[in-house]
């Protein structure tokens, strides 16, 4: 290994200019095509073959050094996307000591961001942050508490401002949002859920369809379980879905999903007592009902706003009685001969399913 | 065929219904009546190949397509691919697979498929362990070829040579693999080469696929990698058309994580607490038939959800809710359609009804999304007139749109009553693809018919 100045150590790169110079005492190892002229073949730039044949030359000597780690810096602007130079940017900060290190992490974060853009879509980049944060402060598994007071501590604010950053500029980014929902199911505090309900409610005051936050709000009330809602936060939600949502654009999808998701829940929850959710059921029904007037006043004929009458066909079949069942079957027929008309073959099903309902509903 | 229903504009304006009003105003222009054009017109479109030489019937641009397809295998691609840099094994199944499709892999000769398999082998990494994780009372299928050696060969593809490998360019592989060991018309060498290599590589490739799952059922993409569903499907479909697919693989911990992935929407999200995801759905509902365990899903909420990814006027598939159509959901919603309407199959739900369908014979059950209504995105909006398919007319074409494209129009094509369809039929039929695996149907039915 060439020895290097301790201002060289330290730079996060190495130029394309000063490869061969750097590692001239290693030989490249270039890549192995094969017998046959291959197929999808690439043109590689230069800078590009030449950072490549030396990485492989690194993995054949298993050398792990600051050098290496800034070769594969170099090799990962050119292609973000390549997971064995990630992966072995990981096991490399491992051999050197440095995962637990608080400045190292840091910098690699830095470079993931780096070269992820303003808008980072690939699963490496993504991938590389989370694998470094899992392992900070002890083992993957089984994380100790104490572990995880540490992982806030020194990287909390951090990264759950680098993601804000990330949805500021691509609000769905959805290798993000899977980031902070393993991040916050990982810390799981009750202060960050808090403020997280807090989060979702201006990314929905900002745009109602954004479906990323209604779906981040759905992992939150649940603190990322499966465990139902008690039967107060159920009620919450859901005047926070007919009021936020549902009467902002009744045309809107998300919130009414998200509603009827939240009544079903109830429906099944065994700690709840049927009757009790029915009831709850035909309340939210009435009240979406009721939003039609929203549309007359606006000249708009309620008939044809699909997902709110799809939703009152959903909640008038798990509201269960005779009445609800025929009238449910009477919209969903609307839906499938006139104002739903590509989704006919749907219709059908769910009319069938909703008949069969009601015959054994006597 | 239906009209689409005309859009209609949302009550508020938001940054996610701006740009909706803007795609449907961007593929309306495709959708004028071609009754009603006036002749020039109707020659101009003529000319592009769009339209056939006598009647008004849409045309699949197959000779373009296959010639865009192709140039993968013909020349080098530019240095603007290096992002593709890993995913090698991918650009060569999209191109093949579309192309084969298309029915035109009798273009590709002896000699380029031979290339096509040494590409590949150039991208299986091997490596090997001493502690193996089931003795062979447990597994035997894990001790093939051992007998005092403590030293166990695992491996996968990767994206290139000298990559680790990776559960996506394994599927890719696997997959090109099979289309070329099945196909030895005019190709004894190339498909003998295929068929060679997967036997040789048959038994390390499951040890490595074990070493891919985790405690929890899930399966990493690799080594030290990402676990989500992607992972769960690909791992699934490799073992199944290699018949490998142990009890070990098919763990019920491996169903059950899946079905963890459901969520509140109907949809099937990367893992549990994301959004769903037209991708992921995919994966999901495909590992879970495969698996025989569709039935762990809450079939209406996942029907209902896939039934609202239609656009009502555009007539593609968006990936999530309150996003834009794009045209390689035509396969990954259409494909997830397909299978989950097989639930709704009568009898019981252990056979594969599409390797059992005989010739023309019609499935026992219909695709619960409109046909033609997907056909007319692909046909007018999705083909670029100079070859190649595309997300959506201001995208430019790309290989993984042409393939995911043409996969869906297979589908739609295919899986369904086929009563009506868009276009003229008989020019656009494409080769009917198996919705699970994504490679033709007597592919897959040669390679669970190999002996091994
Ligand atoms: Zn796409």
């Amino acid at each position: 290994m060439t020895s290097t100045s301790p201002s060289t150590t330290h730079r996060m790169m190495i130029p394309a200019d000063e490869v061969s110079d750097i590692f001239s005492d290693l030989t490249p190892v270039p890549q192995d095509e094969g017998p046959l002229e291959p197929v999808c073949a690439i043109q590689y730039p230069t800078s590009f073959r030449i950072a490549y044949d030396y990485m492989r030359a690194i993995w054949q000597v298993k050398e792990y050094s600051p050098r290496a780690l800034q070769l594969a810096a170099l090799c990962l602007r050119q292609n973000p996307a390549n997971y064995t130079v990630w992966q072995w940017r990981r096991q490399c900060l491992k051999e050197l000591g440095l995962r637990n290190d608080k400045e190292a992490i840091l910098k690699d974060l830095q470079l993931t961001a780096t070269l992820g853009g303003s808008n980072p879509k690939n699963y490496q980049i993504w991938y590389h942050r989370r694998a470094l944060l899992e392992s900070y402060g002890g083992t993957a598994d089984g994380k100790e508490q104490q572990q995880l007071s540490l992982l806030r501590q020194d990287f909390g604010e951090s990264e759950l401002a680098y993601y804000e950053s990330v949805i500021d500029i691509d609000s769905k980014n959805y290798h993000c949002w899977s980031n902070r929902q393993w991040f916050l199911c990982t810390l799981n505090d009750d202060d960050l859920w808090e403020r997280e309900l807090e989060y979702t409610e201006e990314l929905i005051d900002d745009d109602q369809r954004n479906n990323s936050a209604w779906n981040q709000r759905w992992t939150v009330v649940h603190k990322g379980t499966k465990n139902p809602l008690s039967l107060e936060i159920t009620k919450s939600e859901a005047d926070f879905c007919l009021t936020s949502g549902c009467k902002v654009d009744p045309y809107n999808e998300s919130p009414w999903r998200y509603l009827v998701a939240l009544l079903q829940e109830q429906l099944k929850h065994e700690k709840t007592d049927t009757a009790v959710a029915e009831e709850m059921i035909r309340e939210y029904e009435q009240k979406s009902a009721s939003l039609a007037q929203i549309l007359v006043d606006a000249q708009r004929d309620p008939e044809k706003c699909v997902n709110m009458t799809w939703a009152r066909v959903d909640m008038l079949e798990m509201a269960g009685d005779k009445a609800s069942l025929e009238q449910s079957v009477r919209m969903a027929r609307d839906l499938e001969t006139q104002h739903d008309v590509v989704r006919n073959k749907y219709w059908k099903l769910r009319i069938s399913q909703l008949q069969e309902k009601l015959a054994q509903n006597k | 065929m239906k009209s689409s229903s005309p859009p209609i504009a949302p009550l508020r304006d938001t940054e996610s219904s701006v740009l909706q009003v803007e795609t449907e105003a961007e593929v309306s222009p495709y959708f004028v009546d071609l009754e009603k054009l006036r002749k020039a017109d109707l020659d101009n479109l003529r000319q592009t190949g769009l339209l056939g030489s006598d009647g008004t019937g849409v045309q699949l641009l197959r000779d373009k397509h296959i010639e865009y397809l192709s140039q993968v295998w013909q020349q080098p691609l530019k240095p603007g691919f290096v992002t593709l840099d890993s995913s090698r094994p991918w650009i060569l199944y999209w191109c093949l697979h579309g192309c084969d499709l298309l029915d035109g892999l009798s273009t590709i000769d002896d000699e380029t498929r031979c290339r096509m398999v040494s590409t590949l082998e150039q991208c299986w990494t091997p490596m090997s362990i001493q502690d193996p994780p089931v003795t062979k009372e447990e597994d035997p299928q894990y001790y093939v070829g051992i007998d005092n050696s403590t030293d166990f060969v695992l491996g996968g593809f990767g994206g290139g040579p000298m990559q680790m490998a990776h559960a996506a360019t394994t599927y890719a592989s696997i997959l090109s693999l099979c289309i070329l060991a099945t196909d030895s018309t005019g190709a004894e060498e190339s498909s003998s080469r295929a068929k060679q290599l997967l036997a040789n590589i048959r038994i390390p490739l499951y040890r490595w696929m074990l070493s891919l799952q985790t405690n929890e059922g899930g399966y990493r993409m690799h080594h030290d990698g990402e676990v989500d569903v992607r992972a769960s499907y690909t791992v699934l479909c490799c073992a199944d058309l290699c018949q490998l697919n142990t009890e070990h693989l098919r763990h019920e911990k491996v169903a059950q994580y899946i079905q963890n992935c459901q969520s509140f929407e109907g949809g099937v999200s990367a893992e549990a607490n994301c959004e769903a995801h037209g991708g992921y759905v995919f994966c999901g509902v495909a590992a879970l038939f495969l698996l025989r365990r569709l039935d762990l899903l809450d079939i209406p909420a996942l029907t209902s959800w896939l039934a609202r990814r239609q656009m009502s006027y555009e007539g593609g598939f968006s990936g999530r809710a309150n996003k834009l159509v794009d045209g390689c959901y035509s396969f990954w919603q259409g494909g997830a359609n397909a299978i989950a309407s097989s639930f709704y199959a009568p009898g019981d739900q252990i056979n594969d009804p599409w390797l059992e369908r005989q010739g023309d014979e019609a499935l026992g059950f219909s695709l619960l999304f409109d046909a033609p209504m997907l056909e007319r995105y692909i046909l007018l909006c999705a083909q670029d007139i100079r070859g190649g398919l595309r997300d959506k007319p201001s995208k430019p074409r790309d290989f993984y749109h042409s393939c995911y494209n043409l996969s869906g129009l297979s589908v739609a094509q295919h899986c369904d009553f086929a009563e009506e369809a868009y276009g003229d039929l008989e020019q656009t039929r494409v080769a009917r693809t198996h919705p699970c695996y994504n490679i033709r149907i007597d592919r897959v039915r040669d390679m669970l018919q190999l002996t091994w």
